[in-house]
């Protein structure tokens, strides 16, 4: 029978609650930062002062013995303090996992080659565990017992400061989503791109050149890899190549449409309908269509 | 400055051919892994304007591509510390970070800073920087969009999820960078040639006396979703009906 350790954020526990839970644990202890509402044995709130990622380290170190499976969110932060963690205790460490089963140890499988391949590794317990928790649905409840702990750490390096990012939208939950590449020529041309998505009802998203290199649109609306994945009805590709990179982004996308004016774009290879057509032209034609239709 | 750059030589993921349900892994051409190239580039521009040495330390892991060595070398890199053996190869970046932690000590290799990727572009755990930081005993930063080294220290600006962290960390240090970082400049032909004589030290895994979790590697299936590809050309406006009705059918408008 399965002692779980879990740690994380605020915004992650609930569904890694229900990650731990998933496994039946004979006991779940649970280390957070702030008060949760969350179906554990036991809730320790760690009182962490800058909250650096180096006393975190040190304070999970001295609470971990004991556990079979330390659980913990797979955001950037925790995939360093995991690391950190099993590299001292000398245990098995697995990132990013997307599924684990209990078998003489834990089998998990995990992505691989930017979403080309998953790949299923075994290991023993103990083990640390980094977890994707977008397939779990939160779990609330009540603690059992709480208890804060007091944690004084004099950390290497020196918090100078912490911005938050302005989340100005949450690309997970668009049901219709319009996203640009690199074939649209100009910042203004966004204009037609925004006019369209607003008769849809549509978020714009776009590829990383768009947000990253030329500063069009946020960081926060690129699709791929190293942005949002997303899960819209629709995903409208307009001028978007279609590399492995940006496409592993939309793969949950019920309906892929894309428009590319190179027939042997790699585009087309994952959408259900491309179009093969010149962006400037068929996105006006477009929008005359729709508004022809709603009136 | 010292620098130690760590770069892996991956399977060029873009181009791995699929047969049925499997990747043919094998069949890609061998690359550096992507972000490990901002991190030799990052690593080559401090040099420049500081002064000091850059090595590159490889672990081979997977495949091995002697010219793409050449290239890492050829971006600005003075020597190459190159790690082998059959037992380094596969999922196991405790195993990566031990073994380059005792290659460097072993070899001599001083540094003040080591640079690595977030992740390497075929597993992306990015554990192993972390790991090889609490092997080393030193300072860690990972995630590292934006980075300024001064005298003894580097201001860096982490890139996470919701936002920034500034941080001040005492070198030596250990900083993983992402693509944001800068730039990769390619180098000519010429210098690819000329990399060729730069010094390379071999080290090899049996000497290393390593010890590590186990990890095995049950299988690795491609991951495939079936889409329609239907090609559809033709007048604009024409096809822009044709978006409509799909658009239509799927209840958005
Ligand atoms: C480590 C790493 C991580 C990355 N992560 C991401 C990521 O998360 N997300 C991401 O998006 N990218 C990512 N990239 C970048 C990715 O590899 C591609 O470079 C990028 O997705 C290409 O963007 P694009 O399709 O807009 O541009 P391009 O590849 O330049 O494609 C432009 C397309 O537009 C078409 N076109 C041109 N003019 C027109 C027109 N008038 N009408 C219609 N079509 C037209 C062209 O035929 C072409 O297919 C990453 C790269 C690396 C190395």
């Amino acid at each position: 029978m399965m002692r779980i350790l879990a740690i994380s954020d605020k915004i992650n526990l609930p569904r890694l609650v229900a990650a731990a839970k998933s496994l039946n644990p004979k006991e779940l202890v649970v280390i957070t930062s702030a008060e949760a509402n969350v179906p554990a044995d036991k809730l320790i709130i760690a009182k962490l002062g800058d909250g650096l990622n180096e006393c975190w380290v040190k304070l999970v170190e001295e609470q971990l013995d004991g556990y079979d499976l330390t659980m913990m969110p797979s955001t950037r932060n925790f995939k360093e303090i995991a690391a950190r963690i099993a590299a001292r205790k000398e245990i098995p460490y697995l990132s990013e996992v997307l599924d684990v089963r209990l078998e003489e140890g834990i089998v998990v499988s995990r992505m691989i080659f930017s979403g080309r391949g998953i790949e299923v590794l075994k290991t023993q317990l103990p083990a640390i565990l980094t977890l994707n928790l977008d397939p779990y649905e939160p779990l609330e409840g009540q603690p059992s017992s709480v208890e804060e702990l007091e944690f004084n750490c004099s950390p290497q390096v020196k918090l100078l400061e912490r911005r938050e990012k302005e989340a100005e939208v949450d690309l997970t939950k668009a049901e219709v989503i319009v996203s640009v590449g690199r074939g649209l020529k100009k910042k203004e041309d966004l204009d037609i791109i925004r006019e369209l998505a607003s008769l849809l009802g549509a978020e714009v998203a776009c590829t990383r050149p768009i947000s990253a290199d030329f500063k069009w649109l946020p960081e926060e609306r690129h699709v791929g890899m190293t942005g949002v994945r997303v899960k819209p009805k629709v995903y409208l590709a307009l001028g978007i190549s279609g590399q492995i990179q940006h496409v592993v982004g939309f793969r949950d996308a019920e309906t892929v449409v894309a428009v590319n004016i190179d027939p042997e774009a790699p585009i087309s290879e994952v959408s259900d309908y491309m179009i093969v057509g010149d962006l400037y032209e068929v996105v006006p034609k477009l929008i005359e269509e729709i508004k022809r239709r709603k009136s | 400055m010292d620098i130690v750059a760590c770069v892996k030589l991956v399977y060029d993921e873009t181009q791995i051919p699929l047969s049925g349900d499997q990747l043919l892994i094998e069949e890609a051409p061998v690359k550096i892994s992507d972000m490990d190239k901002n991190a030799l580039e990052e690593a080559v521009r401090i040099k420049e304007e500081k002064g000091g040495t850059v090595t590159v330390v490889l672990v081979v892991t997977g495949p091995f591509d002697e010219t793409i060595l050449k290239e890492a070398l050829a971006m600005g890199a003075d020597r190459a510390l190159i790690i082998e053996g059959d037992e380094l190869v596969g999922h196991n970046p405790f195993r990566t970070a031990q073994a380059i932690a005792k290659a460097i000590k072993e070899k001599g290799i001083g540094y003040d800073l080591i640079l690595c990727g977030e992740g390497s572009s075929d597993q992306y755990s990015c554990a192993m920087p972390a790991m090889l930081a609490e092997m080393l005993s030193l300072p860690v930063a990972t995630f590292v969009g934006s980075m300024e080294v001064g005298e003894d220290n580097v201001i860096v600006e982490r890139y996470l999820e919701g936002g920034f962290e500034r941080l001040e960390i005492p070198l030596p240090a250990i900083i993983s960078v992402t693509s944001e970082v800068n730039e990769p400049r390619i180098p000519t032909v010429i210098q690819i040639m000329r990399a060729g004589k730069k010094e390379k030290i071999n080290v090899s895994a049996s000497e290393l006396n390593l010890s590590y979790p186990q990890v095995e590697l049950v299988e690795i299936k491609a991951l495939i979703k079936e889409r329609k590809r239907e090609k559809l050309e033709g007048d604009p406006s024409e096809v822009a009906k044709k978006i409509a009705d799909i658009l239509a059918e799927k209840g958005v408008i």
